[in-house]
């Protein structure tokens, strides 16, 4: 998602300057270093990956001296590519620019590199359409019920080629797969994203699954808690009234053992504790735990 | 949120980076999302979660561009305007031009804070 929503950008947002075009070799030697450097601290699993991201510098550095050349801007779902990177690259550029430009406005989840030099040569819409092509893309992106599932899984660089769509991989990861082009300025930056995350995942192999409380203390006084009919919890008034009839404590302890076993009501338990230790500690400016004054015989 | 006031439990499993480091607090998300919405419409746990993964990412993409630019010119304190920077050079310029201004008129206001004795809520 996050980088559909750079595409989207990509596609309103002005190109860069001229001395950031001389500043792209500088670029390229930093992110070799980069990886160099990771290669040596990230694990052998992870030796695979980085590899790959080099060739794809490289094949960006090619790509930006192609379009220099030429000036034309080249799109990836336009054409299917056929043979090579480099005659998918020439059939592109020698097609003409009208077609190009409406086909990239027909497309809405295509994403181009625009010519760093010279002027741009289609007008930009209006800054009161910005907003509604965004939206169109927010709302296409939520109804597609596969992307939600995608991303709620872990940020591993290795199963996106695997489980996404090649319209959703930003970068090239495997020469097997078409290379998708990004908005040229976040290209490093999606590239140190990414050995970030792979770093994380490094370090949280044990902690993927979310987990339903963040204090193990406050989770545990939750699971203690009298409950009455339907598992949700007594307030004081209820446990008085409860506590006089004998034939109530039979059924709420009965409930009170089914909740236990059930995973979706201690979710909810903890909820509603943890606001009640929120408006404990706002009456009494922080303090300590305290435990219901009234326990069942 | 407190932490654990005097608990036993230690937190040995999170050696790394927890998970409420890594993302922004998921009720805060749900509420953000409802205010765009019409009163009557319900947001599912799973397009939470998707939109926790997606803000988080997005705060990290922004905030690792800025630390790099601090990097370079051997400073230590990322500050909002590395932030309106970090947005133009990664081409959002939509958004990089409203916060520049929310920016500007949030300084004016600790100005004027800062003149009149401060407030304790």
């Amino acid at each position: 998602m996050n980088c559909l929503c750079e595409k989207d950008s990509g596609l309103f947002s002005s190109h860069s300057t001229a001395p950031y075009v001389l500043g792209c070799p500088s670029w390229a030697t930093s992110e070799f270093e980069v990886q160099r450097s990771s290669m040596s601290r990230s694990l052998s699993s992870k030796v695979d990956v980085l590899p790959q991201q080099c060739h794809n510098s490289k094949t960006f550095n090619f790509q930006f001296q192609e379009q220099d050349a030429s000036s034309t801007k080249s799109t990836d779902q336009s054409y299917p590519e056929v043979g090579t990177v480099q005659s998918g690259q020439i059939s592109v550029q020698h097609s003409s620019t009208d077609s190009t430009l409406i086909r990239n406005e027909g497309k809405s989840m295509g994403c181009v590199i625009r010519s760093f030099m010279g002027s741009q040569d289609f007008p930009f819409p209006p800054p009161l359409l910005d907003h509604r092509p965004i939206l169109a893309h927010i709302a296409c992106h939520y109804a597609d019920p596969c992307y939600s599932g995608l991303v709620a899984a872990a940020y591993s660089p290795q199963s996106k080629p695997v489980e996404t769509a090649p319209v959703r991989i930003p970068l090239q990861l495997d020469f097997a797969e078409e290379p998708i082009y990004v908005n040229s300025k976040q290209y490093h930056a999606i590239l140190r994203r990414r050995q970030y995350r792979a770093k994380l995942e490094a370090l949280n192999k044990p902690i993927k699954d979310r987990k339903p409380y963040l204090h193990e203390s406050r989770h545990q006084h939750a699971l203690k808690r009298a409950r009455g009919a339907g598992g949700r919890f007594l307030n004081t008034k209820k446990q008085l009234q409860s506590n006089h009839t004998p034939g109530n404590i039979a059924e709420s302890k009965m409930h009170h053992i089914e909740n236990y076993r059930d995973g979706a009501d201690v979710s909810y338990a903890f909820n509603s504790d943890a606001r009640n230790m929120q408006n404990d500690a706002a009456d009494k400016g922080g303090g300590t735990t305290q435990q219901p004054l009234f326990v069942y015989m | 949120m407190v932490d654990n006031v005097g608990g036993s439990s230690s937190n040995a499993e999170n050696s790394g980076i927890r998970e409420q480091d890594r993302l922004l607090p998921i009720a805060n998300v749900g509420r953000i999302m409802k205010q765009i919405l019409p009163p009557n419409a319900k947001i599912s746990k799973e397009s939470k979660e998707t939109m926790q993964e997606c803000v988080s990412e997005f705060i990290s993409f922004v905030t690792s561009e800025a630390s790099e630019k601090c990097r370079k010119e051997r400073r230590k304190t990322v500050n909002g305007d590395d932030i309106c920077w970090a947005l133009g050079s990664l081409g959002f310029d939509d958004y990089a031009e409203p916060l520049r201004r929310y920016l500007q008129r949030y300084r004016e206001l600790e100005v004027d804070r800062g003149n009149s004795p401060p407030k304790r809520e």
